[in-house]
């Protein structure tokens, strides 16, 4: 009897556990339910209001469907979190961000609202700090109303643009809300983020800034979204913008690499090469002066194809560097990141860091001569292309 | 005591302090923490563990040379009377310590477990099995040790993996907190600390198979490592917006490019880290029980009136304090800190006064 007992507990306490850490009783079917999967920040003229967009995917069945079917719905408010409370009381249904990876902020109102955005991501018990943030020419609302031949949905074509090669480097730069938050808050309060572009693909989409009409709805269609820009933000001001080739040579040096090319061009001569590792070392030493930013970046390239007065210059594999090339390549790389140094200086958006790596590292060098660090900063850069195998590489054209 | 009824081998003891004292710490401590100390909160954490670890090989010393249990003893020095006024002093102090626990519980399952808002009633089967554990004793803690300890490292080991690219150790820089801002944060941690109290109520349950200090000590060290290590990864991962991160252990491994590939394999981690919780939080409850036992007697009956009486205390404290859950801390850490640490840490250790047994 007291066996049997013992068995009904057991049987009872792992039941109970069940219910507790499974959730099962609290789940919804997924046809029953809506998820938002981006949100875009605009502000709204005529109301005088911030609008918050919302891109809902809802999920249908299998049977009745063959495609994601998607929509956006728009809240007003004073600010970002009454905006969304709006979109409820609109629909009468509450928004579940939580499966929101992504949140595009307007570029014109970047400056007023940041601080608010990272605030509401960061407090808010229903929103994940690890989605994405970036910024957009167009209103957000046209960048999640649009139709690329990537996806149906536009929030996962950019994703698909952002992550296409997470962790190492590509022409793309993507940053989560809580790395935005930390760089916002330490010594260099200084952020970086893409800045989506609606372009034209073919003679269809262009962009406009009113998202109500029909006629912008056809525009929307088959369109590009290109995110090769970076807004770069300081003290929660926009202050510049990379360009593709920045942004590339900012990934390069802070980012290993996985696989990228990259173009040079001297003389008659075009050179396409694939760099397949680097290796990269920022120092930053205090002096008299202030400090001195040390760059250094090797990249380890193959030659993919050369094109000499227009036509393509047939070379043998395995494709080594030769000299010149390795020179041109050299010069090339030095040109970039001496082109990122002085958007930095004439900027000020410290996006190397300097004055929170020397806060950190040279603390009490940081607290007697309090400044901002930018101001004097001697710079260092050398590059080094080298080629897989160096016997071959000395070969000539 | 009978040498039938040391049920507590030292391989039970090990493990279960290897799988209880991290996941108490892993939660929302590290955030609690980092608001006291910032970057420093790792050296807070560590002079509190110091003391915990001091606590713990003066309590394994008592095990190890005890005859009799804790009341045993306690009933041959100072009476019957006094002793059960001891053991009720006791029985509140365990009580509440663990309503201040289970409501920060209930608060980071609904967080953290549910994508909707729940009904409180999610939380019921908690009570449940705390009313089972109050019912079955120590005893169930000893066949539990293994499975519990198991799930803990592997949690722990799960969220390590998936958090370590995240980490930047220079956000740990620069070490220039005030002396009076770590102490501070080591003060206010003890609350959350003091397991080597709970050795004294398994005293004279441990079987003299083997020595007890050294491997309870090894353990201990181990199970202290571990927690200092998360809270490096914690700031390291969060630097200064840490403390906004309130449920350390659901969030940290989120930023995992594992995830974004192959989806939230971080919740089975947090999951077992959270299985662990709900005895290690039922813990302090089954304490309180044992000493009502003692002062009420051991009869099925009276244990199962008892047991339900004091589930049914938690239970309704923590349904009338659900919206107050800050408040609740901030009010325990205002009026009974002195408490807490005075049965945590001062009393414990006058256990060598006691008579022994013959």
């Amino acid at each position: 009897m007291k066996k049997i007992l013992i068995k009904i507990l057991l049987i009872f306490l792992f039941f109970s556990i069940s219910i507790f850490i499974t959730s099962d009783v609290g789940l919804i079917e997924i046809e029953k339910t809506a998820l938002v999967t981006a949100l875009g920040i605009d502000y709204d003229k005529e109301r005088d209001m911030v609008a918050v967009t919302a891109q809902i995917a809802i999920p249908q069945e299998t049977a009745t469907s063959t495609s994601n079917d998607d929509s956006v719905i728009t809240g007003y408010g004073k600010t970002i979190g009454s905006a969304v409370e709006n979109i409820a009381l609109t629909t009468g249904w509450y928004p579940k961000l939580s499966f929101c990876n992504l949140v595009i902020i307007h570029q014109d109102i970047v400056n007023d609202r940041i601080a608010e955005l990272i605030n509401y991501i960061l407090y808010s018990a229903k929103i994940y700090d690890s989605l994405l943030v970036s910024a957009s020419v167009q209103p957000a609302k046209d960048v999640l109303n649009s139709y690329t031949p990537l996806d149906n949905v536009s929030s996962f074509a950019l994703l698909k643009i952002l992550l296409k090669n997470p962790g190492k480097t590509s022409n793309v730069y993507y940053t989560k809300a809580k790395d935005i938050a930390i760089d916002a808050s330490n010594q260099s309060k200084s952020i970086l983020m893409p800045l989506i572009d609606i372009e034209q693909h073919g003679d269809k989409g262009k962009e406009s800034n009113d998202s109500n009409t029909q006629e912008t709805k056809q525009n929307l269609k088959d369109v590009v979204l290109n995110a090769t820009k970076t807004l770069l933000i300081k003290d929660e001001k926009v202050v510049g913008t990379f360009s593709q080739e920045n942004t590339l040579f900012f990934n390069l040096l802070t980012k290993n690499v996985g696989e990228i090319y990259y173009s040079i061009s001297y003389d008659d001569t075009k050179v396409l090469l694939k760099a397949i590792d680097s290796k990269r070392k920022i120092k930053i030493t205090p002096n008299k002066n202030g400090a001195k930013l040390k760059i250094n970046l090797e990249l380890k390239s193959y030659l993919v194809d050369i094109y000499k007065n227009g036509e393509l210059y047939k070379t043998q594999t395995p494709k080594i560097l030769s000299k010149e090339i390795k020179a041109q390549a050299e010069k090339y790389l030095k040109e970039n990141i001496t082109s990122l140094i002085d958007i930095m200086l004439k900027s000020n958006c410290d996006f190397l860091k300097v004055n929170d790596y020397l806060y950190k590292f040279h603390n009490n060098f940081y607290k007697n001569n309090k400044k901002d660090f930018l101001q004097d900063l001697q710079v260092e850069i050398t590059t080094k292309v080298t080629t897989p195998d160096k016997k071959l590489a000395d070969t000539n054209l | 005591m009978t040498e039938q009824k040391r049920y507590f081998k030292t391989l039970h003891l090990c493990l279960l302090f290897l799988a209880l004292i991290p996941v108490t710490k892993v939660v929302t401590l590290p955030s609690f923490l980092a608001s006291k100390a910032g970057s420093s909160l790792w050296i807070s954490g560590l002079i509190a563990f110091l003391l915990d670890l001091a606590l713990i090989i003066v309590m394994a010393i008592a095990c190890e040379k005890s005859k009799g249990t804790f009341f045993e003893r306690l009933e041959l020095t100072f009476g019957k009377s006094i002793s059960k006024i001891i053991a009720g002093v006791f029985a509140i102090f365990f009580l509440l310590k663990s309503l201040l626990f289970v409501l920060g519980e209930k608060h980071f399952i609904e967080n953290t477990l549910y994508e909707e808002s729940v009904i409180s009633y999610i939380f019921y089967p908690f009570f449940a099995i705390c009313l089972y554990l109050c019912i079955k004793g120590l005893k169930a803690y000893e066949r539990l040790s293994f499975p519990l300890c198991a799930m803990t490292i592997v949690g722990l080991i799960m969220i390590f993996l998936l958090s370590f690219g995240e980490a930047k150790l220079s956000n740990l820089l620069p070490i220039n907190t005030s002396v009076r801002k770590i102490i501070n944060g080591s003060y206010q941690s003890l609350m959350y600390c003091g397991e080597g109290l709970y050795l004294l109520f398994f005293m004279g349950r441990h079987a003299k198979d083997k020595k007890v200090i050294l491997p309870l000590t090894l353990s201990s060290i181990i199970a202290y490592i571990l927690v200092i290590a998360f809270f490096i990864l914690f700031y390291s991962v969060y630097s200064n917006i840490s403390v906004t991160q309130i449920f350390a252990i659901s969030q940290i491994s989120h930023y995992s490019l594992v995830i974004d590939s192959i989806g939230r394999i971080d919740t089975f981690a947090v999951l077992m880290i959270d299985f662990t919780r709900l005895f290690a939080l039922s813990l302090p409850v089954v304490l309180s029980m044992e000493c009502l036992r003692f002062i009420f007697g051991t009869k099925t009956k009276q244990t199962i009136i008892l047991s339900f009486g004091l589930t049914l205390i938690v239970m309704l404290f923590v349904n009338f304090f659900n919206e107050k859950t800050t408040f609740i801390i901030n009010f325990f850490n205002k009026y009974f800190s002195y408490f807490f640490i005075l049965m945590t840490y001062v009393l414990p250790p006058f256990v060598f006064l006691l008579k022994e047994k013959k």
